[in-house]
């Protein structure tokens, strides 16, 4: 905590005094950078209307990381949290996972365990860009864009001639990394190979327990690109993608036994095709398969237990551009989508089919402004369709100043699990059951004499979660080298699903199904600022305050209803609406400082990056079920990182990390942080 | 001013002498009482329910308890039993959940007063709707705050009643493997029948 203190007092001890005396070259950075996430189309940083993250293939390698998690916890309104089991995924704005779209190439992925998408199984070997939009954008992308959409770039564009490329990284807890991969690009074919393999011991957080936090672990990813580019006939791209990942562990198979294992195995094909049909108008098309599928074994009693878990997304989509009105971009697309969800504790496979249809409009009203408007409608069999709009504008106010607005909707479908789970916890014995076989489940129990009472509903059908989400963007370079952006946010969601519970079993335990329960709101604020210290040393600064509230349960804090309890007298005492710290697993606030310092002359970079957080609540310890400011926190905390690169030769560049320099750990609720870490790479190509 | 003290102690000292039927509240804390159940999953709970006489403050085997635990579960003396592990209600006690910090409960407001049916019970049962909460993450009971149990009594008297562990020892945070289904609590039982001020 005192050398966190002191490093913040230096680096404000150094702003004042250099940064009038530089140019504004922070703003040049990225100023011919294009983004495709925000519209589908290519389109300059500049003039992209709504918040956008971008992260270029120099910062990525730069960064010495191996996985996705890793880069974008990095990025300014974005958070790890630990998934059930250990997997680590994100938040966005104060939302959680569930409600990020997670893209490779502008495909979903899907695979997600109780909502949570493990980003760690996404390596960064053959990443070209990482681009990340905040907002409501189901305008464009339909379900799960409620608070944005991370979307993985991988390596395409590339000159004619053949790039080979080879990384080795070794660390600690006997992590070892290879990864190689080859471009190859001729006249009107190109064609690209990637390989990754990554495996680490695990490592051990609590001495005297008989399991290790983390068990060994391996993960091969690798991906076959190949493009054809023809003139008249158009352009042809496929990719295959495979993951697989094997773990000493389960997570679903809670019983006592021994030589657990998980096995993931993932695949996504993509085909697109692209040509220009006029000479304004341009078609898309695009055909996207994707499986997921997770098994675990575990011996208990002689007999092996197992859990499966699948998962699959058939895509075919098909978009017209035209531009045929100067300045006027529309964007129309029409696609099918099928989901399949197979596993343990479902009756039976279980699929879900939607329609959809959108239309974007991208106008450039004048040189200064940009409006960008769209609609989609999503058309359900299983529950009611949804009409997502969304319009943005980005207005240069004057060299100095420029603001950004965008108000747009998302949603988010009912999971498998919610509609279709029936499961039974095999220690306690409570049940949870998905909202579609609540009835037939029920009526079951009671005729086999295992129902005591019911409570809940003849017939509930679940609607989508939807939600607004408001951004205000100013970005300003009032003197010519502070640049500052602020960015105010706001999202409303109702109809959030939760379970309730809807009766008893025999066994005395509850019954529980899912609902549309719940409405809550994320608002909040972030800052960024990108000063150049002195020559060759950039730092970003990024503050994130945020506020997330259920507002029901601000509504019972309200009326008096929610009480905490005196831990000496143990006497209830009713608490205030400002005693409601909000919802579970955020801080108030987070800090982070990025610097990059270039040496050229001995061609080294150094990277310092530093997150501080405030105090996390994990869970209600007081009884109330609310998180409230007498419950027990996890302190604020704080983690540094450095990476060293050294460019040796013009092919080759070595790195050395330390991840998490003052050894922060918090094994009681974040195992996924393992303390200090060492790593050494090796970059060929 | 001493003389006027002095005044109004005698006169609150003679007249509680004058009404010598008035008996003065009782508070009383139970610690650790074991009301197991087995709750397997597919089989049928078992156990017998532990009944509680208040006014004796003991636990009670015949038809003389006021309240009576098993696992999560409360009875009241009153009304009609569910299944058949349950006892007879021979008592016209009841009960209700009131939301409020247990010290600044007054009375008993008769008109709230229910009594168990054959699929419902006066004191609700379930995560949640009565006087505990069940954990996901940790999997653990804790007793809500501020939800006291307002009770009457086999014999119709009323009381107050507060839960506040269901672990032995009242563990601060209990875990999965704290030894669960012992109740701490507290209450006030207004001896006088047909009172129903806790004062």
């Amino acid at each position: 905590m005192k050398s966190f203190k002191l490093i913040l007092s230096l680096i404000f001890l150094f702003c004042p005094k250099k940064i009038f005396s530089q140019k504004d070259t922070i703003n040049t950075i990225q100023l011919n950078e294009l983004v495709i996430t925000a519209t589908k189309s290519e389109k300059i940083f500049e003039e992209i209307t709504i918040p956008i993250i971008s992260l270029n293939n120099e910062e990525i390698i730069l960064s010495g990381y191996s996985t996705l998690n890793e880069i974008i916890t990095e990025q300014i309104g974005m958070t790890t949290v630990q998934m059930y089991g250990g997997g680590k995924s994100i938040q966005l704005q104060g939302l959680d996972s569930d409600y990020v779209l997670i893209l490779i190439d502008g495909l979903p992925i899907t695979g997600r365990i109780a909502g949570d998408l493990d980003l760690s199984r996404i390596s960064l070997n053959d990443v070209e860009k990482i681009e990340i939009i905040k907002g409501g954008s189901s305008s464009l992308y339909g379900s799960e864009a409620m608070a944005g959409v991370v979307n993985v770039i991988t390596k395409k564009n590339y000159e004619e001639g053949l790039y080979p490329g080879f990384t080795y990284k070794y660390g600690s807890h006997k992590l070892h990394e290879i990864g190689s991969k080859v471009y190859l690009s001729k006249k009107h074919i190109k064609a690209g190979g990637n390989i990754n393999y990554l495996r680490s011991n695990g490592y051990d957080l609590v001495d005297n327990d008989d399991t290790q936090t983390v068990q060994p672990f391996n993960r091969l990813s690798n991906s076959l690109y190949i493009e054809a580019l023809q003139k008249n006939i158009g352009n042809i791209q496929l990719k295959i993608r495979n993951y697989l990942e094997n773990k000493d562990e389960t997570v679903f198979i809670t019983e006592e036994g021994i030589n657990p294992k998980s096995k993931t195995n993932e695949y996504n094909i993509f085909l697109k095709y692209n040509n220009k049909l006029f000479e304004k108008t341009s078609l898309f098309v695009e055909y996207y398969n994707t499986l997921f599928s997770n098994k675990e074994t575990l011996l208990t009693n002689e007999s092996y237990t197992n859990y499966n878990f699948n998962q699959s997304i058939n895509k075919y989509e098909l978009r017209l551009k035209n531009n045929s009105i100067d300045n006027i971009n529309i964007d129309l697309g029409v696609g099918f989508n099928q989901e399949f969800v197979d596993r343990t504790n479902f009756d039976k496979k279980e699929s879900i089919k939607s329609n959809y249809l959108y239309i974007q409009k991208d106008w450039k009203l004048n040189p200064k402004t940009n409006i960008v408007s769209g609609v989609r409608y999503d058309r359900h069999l299983e529950y009611k369709s949804q009409i997502s709009p969304k319009i943005s504008i980005n207005k240069n106010l004057s060299n100095k100043f420029s603001i950004k607005a965008s108000l747009g909707t998302g949603f988010k479908t009912p999971d498998f699990r919610h509609l279709y789970l029936n499961f039974s916890n095999s220690n306690s014995g409570y049940v949870v059951l998905g909202s579609n076989i609540l009835n037939n489940t029920i009526n079951y129990l009671q005729k086999s004499s295992q129902l005591l009472e019911y409570s809940g509903p003849d017939k509930y059908i679940l609607s989508p979660e939807k939600s607004i989400s408001l951004n205000i963007g100013i970005s300003s370079y009032i003197r010519p080298s502070i640049p500052l952006e602020i960015n105010f946010f706001r999202n409303d969601i109702n109809n959030l699903i939760d379970t309730k519970v809807v009766g008893r079993k025999t066994n005395g335990q509850n019954i529980f199904s899912y609902f549309n329960i719940r409405k809550a709101k994320t608002y909040g604020i972030e800052l960024t600022s990108n000063i150049e210290i002195i020559n060759n040393l950039n730092v970003k600064l990024s503050n994130y305050h945020l506020y997330a509230k259920d507002i029901s349960a601000l509504n019972e804090f309200k009326n008096g209803l929610v009480f905490a309890r005196d831990k000496i007298t143990m006497q209830s005492f009713a608490l205030k609406s400002k005693d409601y710290f909000g919802l579970l697993n955020r801080a108030r606030n987070e800090f982070n400082i990025n610097a990059n310092y270039k040496i050229k002359k001995i061609q080294t970079n150094i990277i310092f990056n530093l997150n501080h957080k405030t105090k996390i609540g994990f869970r209600d310890t007081n009884g109330n079920s609310y998180l409230d400011k007498y419950d027990q926190f996890s302190k604020g905390h704080v983690l540094t990182n450095i990476t060293i690169n050294k460019k040796a030769l013009k092919f080759l560049t070595f790195q050395v990390q330390i991840k998490n320099i003052f050894n922060h750990i918090d094994p009681s609720n974040f195992i996924i942080n393992p303390g200090r870490t060492f790593y050494c790479r090796m970059i060929l190509g | 001013m001493k003389k006027y003290i002095l005044l109004v102690i005698i006169i609150s000292i003679s007249c509680s002498e004058n009404e010598i039927n008035i008996l003065p509240t009782i508070s009383k804390s139970i610690n650790d009482l074991h009301a197991p159940t087995t709750s397997e999953p597919g089989t049928t709970a078992t156990g017998t329910y532990i009944g509680f006489n208040l006014m004796d403050q003991a636990q009670v085997n015949d038809n003389t308890w006021d309240i009576a635990f098993r696992g999560t579960t409360i009875l009241v003396n009153g009304g009609n039993k569910g299944d058949d592990d349950e006892p007879e209600r021979t008592g016209n006690g009841g009960g209700y959940i009131h939301i409020g910090a247990f010290q600044d409960i007054k009375s008993a407001v008769v008109e709230e007063i229910k009594q168990d049916s054959f699929d419902s019970k006066a004191i609700p049962t379930g995560s949640g709707n009565g006087w505990y909460n069940y954990d996901f993450q940790s999997h653990t009971i804790s007793a809500i705050p501020g939800r006291t149990i307002i009770i009457r009594t086999h014999d119709g008297k009323y009381a107050k009643l507060e839960i506040l562990c269901y672990y032995k020892g009242c563990p601060e945070t209990p875990t999965m493997e704290s030894e669960a289904q012992y109740y701490t609590f507290n209450y006030i039982i207004q001896p006088n029948e047909g009172i129903t001020t806790f004062d």
